[in-house]
C-alpha cells in the first residue's frame, strides 16, 4: 500500500496544476454546498417560526352563517386550526392595544365584524387558503400578512433553489476536474502502465494510485472547506443574532455537526467515486 | 474491498501452470488462426496452425509485416483471433478475461525491441518491478533479482540507470526482468533489432541459457546471421501465412 500511496503523491506532484484545479473546485463546491445547507437549515427554522405565528383572518359579513363557514374552513386540508372570534371579542382585543378604540365604538358602534382566524400547516399555504376563503359566501375580506410573508417565502425559496442549482453545476465541474486530473496522471504514466500490463499487473494494481489520489484530494478539499466554512458561519451567525435577535439562527453543535460532517463525507466520496470511474475509463482507453 | 471493486472478473479458468504444461500437448497451439484488422483491411495472419512444445526454442522469421508481432500479440492476448483458436498450455485464450489475463501474463516473460525499461529506475529496481506488480513479497526480491541479473551477466551493474547502460546491456536487463518470475514461456519480439552484431550474439546466448533452464523460448526476428549461427526450430511467415516449419533451423525467406 505504501507503494501506491507514494505513487499517488508522485502523480499529484507531477501534475500539480491539474491536482490544484481539482482541489480548488472541490473546495469551492463543498463550501457552496455547506453554505446552501446551512442557509436551508436557517430558512426552515425561520419559516417554522413564521408558521407558528402567521394567521389568516377572514372578516365576515353581518348576515354570514358563522358556524357553517367555520366548518367549511376547518375542512380545508391546509388549515391546521380555525376559530371564530366574535365582534365583541375583537373590540376587546383591539382596545387592549389601542385604548381609544372603545371610545370610538361608543360613538359609532362596534366597527369590527365577526372574524375567522386560521393557522395554516405551512406558511406557503397562506395565500391559497386566503384565496379559497375569500371566495366563500359571507366573507367580506381576508388578511394574511401577505405584505411580508409572500416576499420572504419567495426570496428564501429562490435563494435556496439557486444555491442547489449552483452546487449541482459545481459538482459537475468537480467531477470533470477529477476526470481530467486522473487522465493527465495516467497518460503521464502510460509507459509504466504499458510495462505493468505486460508484466501481469492487475487492473486494480494499476488503478490504485489514482484512486488514492482522488481520496487524498477529497480529504484535503473537505478539510479546507470545513476550516473555512465553520468559523465563517459562526462569525456570521453571531452578527445576525446581534442585528436581528428575532431570527432563530442555528448555532447548536448537535444540528451543525451532522451537516458539516455530511459535507466532508460527500467531498471524500466524490473524490473516491470520481477517481474510481476515471481510472477505469482511461485505463481502457490506454489498452 | 477496494481491490475487489477495482478487479471485476473473478469467474475464470485457472491460469496455466507447470503442471498444466506437462499435461498439455504443447505450450502454444494455433488452430487455423486468422487475424485481420478491419479498419486497415490488413490480413496479419492467414489460417495459421502450429504447435510449440514445452522446453522448445523456436525462431519466428519473416519480413516486416509478415505477422511475427501479430503472433506475439495473440499469445499475449493483446489481440483476439478473427477466426480459429489460440491455446496456451491447453487452455483456449478466449476464456481469459480481466484479472485472469493479468495472471496469464505473469506466466509469460516478454522482451521487445524497445526494451521498455523505466528510465527513472536502476537495473535492480527495473527487474524488481516485475516482482512488485505481481505481488511477490519484498523479502524475496534481493535473491531473485540478483539471480536474474547474474543469469544475464549484469550483477555488477545493478545500480546503473538504463541511460548508463549500453543498448545490449539494457536488453539484457529487460531479459532479466522477463525471467525473474521464472515463467515457463519467454516471448522475445525482435530482441536484437536495435543492437550491433556483438550485442545481438550476447543477447541470444542469454536467451539460449534461459532455454537450457527449461523455459520455452520463442524469438521473433529477421536477423538472418543469428538464425543461421544458433540453429533452432524456425517458423517462417510470409504475408501472414506459415510457409515453412524447419525443425533444424535455417533462414529461407
Amino acid at each position: 500500500m505504501s507503494y501506491h500511496f507514494r505513487q499517488a503523491l508522485l502523480a499529484m506532484r507531477g501534475n500539480f496544476t491539474a491536482t490544484l484545479a481539482t482541489l480548488v473546485t472541490m473546495t469551492l463546491t463543498l463550501l457552496m454546498l455547506g453554505f446552501v445547507l446551512l442557509l436551508t437549515l436557517n430558512v426552515d427554522r425561520t419559516l417554522g417560526q413564521l408558521e407558528s405565528q402567521v394567521e389568516v383572518a377572514a372578516f365576515l359579513t353581518p348576515d354570514a352563517d358563522d358556524a357553517g363557514l367555520l366548518a367549511q374552513v376547518r375542512a380545508l386540508p391546509q388549515v391546521r386550526e380555525a376559530r371564530l372570534v366574535g365582534s365583541d371579542q375583537v373590540l376587546e382585543e383591539m382596545s387592549q392595544t389601542s385604548p381609544y378604540t372603545r371610545d370610538a365604538a361608543g360613538l359609532v358602534g362596534n366597527p369590527f365584524p365577526d372574524t375567522l382566524r386560521m393557522k395554516v400547516n405551512r406558511v406557503e399555504d397562506s395565500r391559497t387558503v386566503a384565496n379559497t376563503v375569500s371566495a366563500l359566501s359571507g366573507v367580506d375580506g381576508v388578511e394574511y400578512g401577505a405584505g411580508y410573508v409572500d416576499p420572504t417565502v419567495k426570496t428564501l425559496t429562490a435563494v435556496r433553489g439557486a444555491g442547489y442549482a449552483l452546487v449541482g453545476l459545481l459538482l459537475l465541474g468537480t467531477l470533470f476536474n477529477i476526470l481530467n486530473a486522473v487522465r493527465v496522471a495516467m497518460y503521464a504514466r502510460r509507459d509504466e502502465i504499458s510495462v505493468m500490463r505486460l508484466l501481469g499487473a492487475t487492473r486494480a494494481f494499476i488503478r490504485m494510485p489514482h484512486v488514492i489520489e482522488g481520496l487524498i484530494v477529497g480529504v484535503l478539499a473537505a478539510a479546507l472547506a470545513l476550516a473555512l466554512l465553520t468559523p465563517a458561519y459562526l462569525a456570521l451567525a453571531g452578527r445576525v443574532r446581534e442585528l436581528a435577535p428575532v431570527l432563530p439562527v442555528v448555532t447548536d453543535a448537535d444540528t451543525l455537526l451532522p451537516v458539516l460532517g455530511g459535507v466532508a463525507g460527500l467531498g471524500i466520496l466524490i473524490g473516491f467515486l470520481g477517481s474510481l470511474f476515471a481510472s477505469r475509463r482511461y485505463l481502457r482507453e490506454l489498452e | 474491498m477496494v481491490w475487489a471493486m477495482l478487479d471485476r472478473d473473478h469467474e475464470q479458468p485457472p491460469v496455466f501452470s507447470l503442471c498444466m504444461l506437462r499435461r498439455s500437448g504443447g505450450v502454444i497451439q494455433f488452430h487455423s488462426v486468422t487475424l485481420s484488422y478491419p479498419i486497415t483491411g490488413t490480413l496479419a495472419l492467414d489460417d495459421v496452425s502450429l504447435q510449440i512444445g514445452k522446453g522448445e526454442f523456436a525462431y519466428l522469421v519473416g519480413h516486416s509485416g509478415a505477422g511475427k508481432s501479430s503472433f506475439m500479440n495473440l499469445v499475449l492476448k493483446r489481440a483476439l483471433p478473427t477466426r480459429g483458436e489460440v491455446r496456451v498450455a491447453g487452455q483456449s485464450l478466449k476464456h481469459y478475461r480481466g484479472r485472469r489475463t493479468a495472471l496469464l501474463r505473469r506466466r509469460m516473460g516478454t522482451v521487445f525491441q524497445d526494451n521498455l525499461l523505466l528510465s527513472h529506475l536502476n537495473a535492480y529496481d527495473n527487474v524488481a518491478f516485475a516482482l512488485r506488480v505481481t505481488g511477490v513479497h519484498q523479502r524475496e526480491w534481493p535473491s531473485r533479482v540478483t539471480a536474474a541479473l547474474r543469469t544475464v551477466g549484469l550483477e555488477h551493474k545493478k545500480y546503473a540507470l538504463p541511460v548508463q547502460l549500453s543498448r545490449g546491456e539494457q536488453q539484457r536487463v529487460a531479459i532479466a526482468r522477463a525471467i525473474v518470475s521464472d515463467p515457463p514461456l519467454l516471448l522475445a519480439d525482435e530482441p536484437t533489432g536495435n543492437l550491433d552484431p556483438e550485442n545481438s550474439r550476447e543477447v541470444l546466448k542469454v536467451l539460449q541459457n534461459v532455454n537450457l533452464r527449461g523455459t520455452t523460448v520463442i524469438v521473433a526476428t529477421h536477423a538472418r546471421e543469428l538464425v543461421e549461427s544458433y540453429r533452432h526450430r524456425t517458423l517462417t511467415l510470409r504475408k501472414g501465412k506459415l510457409v515453412r516449419d524447419d525443425p533444424y533451423g535455417g533462414y529461407a525467406l
